[in-house]
């Protein structure tokens, strides 16, 4: 046998090749999956929070437990209307809305839909110590199954915006989680098309098919979903074939999936509409002149075109045209810098005036260039606006936003129904975010949240939004686009709302 | 024995002043968790309830009382955030910040003790100035940017490793120490290894780089200055081969210096794995501690902070008694 000369620089200088090689190979071979019908890998800026679907009351989070657990209704987007998951029909009795379910149900737990689930999970949402989803239920009298598949809502006044409250209210099994001791943390128990499998915090969540699903069978049968909170990682990694789809990216990322071959861009409007707050209560903003003034120096195209890349859609009135009350035939004010100094003159500033814009950058995209453009816009016309950045925390909380403190700022509010936002920024004591006070607007809210007919409420919606332009305690910016990336071999169209539901999507 | 109690004894005071600042700056600091957990639609009524509900309507003294007395008793809260017992979230992060930490610490090790040492050797030499710059250049780079580059090429244009997390799905791994490579090791789990590596070599490059430079330069000036003593003339006027000299009396006796940059930046290591950790999405304590800020997630926020106290604490400890180990003169 012949003799080996073997030197230890030599030695350790091969095997360490060998061993980094070993390495970068596996990770080649390992990380190069595209999306089939087995499984696909969603590289995600969220994940969830906890185990617990109701101890949390943020929108994304609603996008993930959606895949799971159902709601009762959802929002068509398109036709500006509701429609049943799991509630076939629906009918508003003045203080009581009937409710019939879906039948031929079936839990992850092979147990059926019934009323008594229903009952119990709106009792879970309601009295739950971890539940922060108890607002939604604040006017409940009681809530009872008249039968196996109808339930009784019950309320201290007319509620006719019970479908908007209950389009994110998920419905857990009553025997499901009572056989474990109601600990949703431990396995929830839904009707999703897909069954929830593991989950590490900021790790990965997973869910495998429901091949009992009651609705069409979802095409893929395992998604991984991947928290990545860097908005670099997100787009690398899906560029690099370690995962099939992505959301939130960047708008100057956007160029890098032009020609890709297995990446496309996918974007829809978004329901969050973009606004300049005024709180009335506030010198300047009490005079309704320097509103008017301020709506006519301000041109949104500039911040879309320049900013956004062209990724967002102006708003003609304060709804964007998703949003159900949205109406087509409101016009913003034009842009016209003149009427806006004769109007500050008018007001008592004809050397113009100086205030502040605050704004958080942490919350909302590209917030700080925004309101540099505003602030440049605004002293066009004598307006000085000095910026103020607040971390969220402090932006959102009861010193700033909701102690009625911050007399002008940057704000983003998504809504499906725009009684959502008439409610609760601009009816009179609702919240101090704006304090507007206007008895005409508060007296048709109310009207309006009285009225079954939906083309009558649809009327007085438009009514009040009328009213607003008038008045402008705002002023309307724009909605932005909701922007994913996704496997060229996957047909799905994303929703406005940031919901991402992997049953919608198909591979080609 | 006695001096270690006393250590740890005199750790008690120092820790509980540390809470209480803790407790009272990010009570004065504005910014409010309330409004932040009920999202758009809560009523100034539905955050009265809730902040009433988490008893942080009481006076600032009367939470930090609640927080102390309970602490004693091993009940440290809830967060916030997550809703679970604070203990338990640093239970599931801390090991991640430690490997992260240690492989950051090996790479600096390895990469900078050579290089200083070799570079003091051959001072002014071609590989001294090269090695001199490429460390100016590692302190230079913030280890933020140094990340996303990484990602950028190795991840995205190359694809050869992973962009985020700590193990790709689909690995098992059997949790013995809560140290992924070495229950990999342990286990002789050898795909899980290799995930493992793979998910730490960019983070840990990233936190280590800085460290490593600076380890390199204080490495070379250190051994610069042992070699200018006589006792290492004498070592060589004795017949001492250079390998001997260079070991023995000279990277030993540097070793001082070395030992105690190492100690005060491990330190620096875990405040640095709060930005690598968010850059890789990292599950570790430091993504966590940014979570938790900037929810105000008080109770969460107290923990963590409270954790890098006494990490730097063990370190220095851990450190005093290496001294007494390299240098047997030094008494503990």
């Amino acid at each position: 046998m012949a003799k080996v000369n073997l030197h230890r620089r030599a030695f350790l200088k091969h095997t360490g090749v060998a061993g980094f090689s070993a390495l970068m190979g596996g990770s080649i071979v390992k990380l190069s999956y595209a999306a089939s019908r087995d499984r696909l890998t969603a590289l995600s800026s969220i994940g969830l929070d906890t185990l617990h679907p109701y101890a949390h009351s943020s929108s994304p989070q609603y996008g993930l437990w959606h895949n799971m657990i159902e709601p009762l209704v959802e929002v068509d987007y398109n036709k500006k209307n509701y429609y049943g998951i799991l509630a076939e029909s629906w009918e508003f009795k003045g203080k009581q809305w009937v409710i019939k379910l879906r039948k031929n149900v079936r839990f992850h737990d092979s147990s059926p839909l019934t009323a008594k689930d229903v009952v119990y999970s709106i009792n879970r949402m309601k009295n739950d110590k971890e539940s922060l989803q108890k607002e939604n239920f604040r006017d409940f009298v009681e809530v009872v199954a008249a039968d196996d598949h109808t339930v009784i809502i019950t309320t201290e006044q007319p509620v006719v915006l019970m479908l908007d409250r209950l389009q994110n209210r998920f419905i857990l099994s009553k025997t499901g989680m009572e056989a474990q001791s109601n600990q949703p943390e431990l396995k929830p128990v839904g009707t999703g098309p897909y069954k929830f499998q593991s989950w590490q915090r900021d790790g990965n969540l997973v869910m495998v098919r429901n091949d009992s699903y009651w609705g069409p069978k979802p095409s893929i049968r395992e998604i991984v979903v991947r928290r990545v909170k860097e908005d670099s990682g997100r787009v690398a990694g899906l560029l690099a074939g370690q995962g099939d789809v992505t959301n939130n990216v960047p708008v100057e990322e956007l160029g890098r999936f032009d020609n890709h071959p297995r990446i496309r861009a996918e974007k829809v409007e978004g329901v969050r509409m973009y606004f300049l707050a005024m709180n009335v209560t506030h010198k300047p903003f009490d005079n309704k002149l320097v509103r008017q003034a301020i709506n006519y120096a301000i041109d949104p195209t500039v911040i879309i075109k320049h900013i956004y890349e062209g990724n967002g859609y102006i708003m003609n009135g304060p709804m964007g045209s998703n949003v159900i009350g949205f109406d087509p035939k409101i016009k913003r004010y034009p842009l016209d810098l003149n009427k806006a100094k004769d109007l500050l003159t008018k007001a008592g500033f004809p050397n113009g005036l100086e205030t502040k814009l605050y704004f958080s950058p942490d919350r909302y995209p590209k917030a700080k260039e925004v309101c540099q453009v505003i602030a440049d816009q605004l002293a066009k016309v004598g307006i000085k606006a000095e910026l103020v950045s607040q971390e969220f925390v402090i932006f959102w909380g009861k010193e700033a936003v909701n102690g009625g403190k911050l007399p002008f700022y940057y704000v983003g509010r998504p809504a499906a129904d725009a009684d959502t936002v008439y409610d609760q920024y601009f009816r009179s004591g609702v919240s101090p975010r704006i304090q507007y006070k206007n008895p005409e607007f508060d007296k048709l809210v109310d009207e309006e949240q009285k009225t079954v007919d939906p083309k009558k409420r649809l009327a007085i919606l438009h009514q009040l939004g009328r009213i607003l332009m008038d008045d402008v305690p705002f002023c309307p910016l724009y909605t932005l686009a909701e922007i994913y990336a996704v496997a060229r071999n996957v047909n799905w169209k994303a929703r406005p709302d940031e919901k991402l539901l992997y049953a919608d999507m198909k591979i080609r | 024995m006695h001096k270690l109690i006393r250590r740890l004894l005199g750790a008690v005071p120092v820790l509980l002043a540390i809470s209480f600042l803790i407790f009272l700056l990010m009570h004065i600091a504005p910014g409010d968790p309330v409004t932040l957990m009920l999202g758009d639609n809560a009523t100034p009524e539905d955050v009265a309830r809730l902040r009433g509900e988490l008893g942080l309507d009481k006076p600032i003294l009367v939470q930090y009382w609640d927080f102390l007395s309970r602490a004693v008793r091993g009940d440290f809260g809830r967060s916030l955030k997550f809703g679970e017992p604070v203990l338990k979230l640093v239970g599931e992060r801390l090991p991640a910040t430690l490997e992260l930490a240690f492989a950051s610490l090996f790479v600096a090790i390895t990469i900078a003790v050579p290089v200083g040492v070799y570079s003091a050797i051959r001072h002014n030499s071609l590989v001294d100035h090269a090695g001199m710059s490429v460390a100016l250049i590692g302190v230079s780079l913030p280890n933020f940017w140094l990340g996303i580059m990484l990602i950028y090429f190795f991840g995205g244009q190359l694809n050869w490793l992973p962009v985020a997390g700590r193990i790709e799905y689909g690995i098992e791994i059997k949790s013995i120490t809560g140290l992924y490579l070495i229950d990999s090791l342990l286990t002789g789990n050898f795909e899980a290894l290799v995930s493992v590596a793979k998910h730490l070599l960019m983070p840990a490059f990233t936190l280590g780089a800085a460290l490593a430079a600076i380890v390199t330069r204080i490495s070379r000036s250190s051994v610069l200055e042992v070699m200018r003593q006589d006792y290492v003339t004498t070592a060589r006027a004795k017949g001492l081969s250079e390998r001997a000299v260079i070991w023995r009396h000279i990277v030993r006796n540097a070793l001082i210096t070395i030992v105690t940059i190492l100690g005060l930046q491990l330190g620096a290591l875990l405040s640095g794995s709060v930005v690598t950790e968010t850059v890789f999405s990292f599950p570790g304590i430091g993504d966590l501690l940014i979570q938790s800020i900037s929810a105000r997630d008080y109770k969460l926020t107290q923990i963590l902070i409270l954790m890098f106290a006494v990490t730097y604490f063990v370190v220095n400890l851990l450190v005093d008694f290496l001294y007494s180990w390299i240098d047997p003169r030094i008494k503990f």
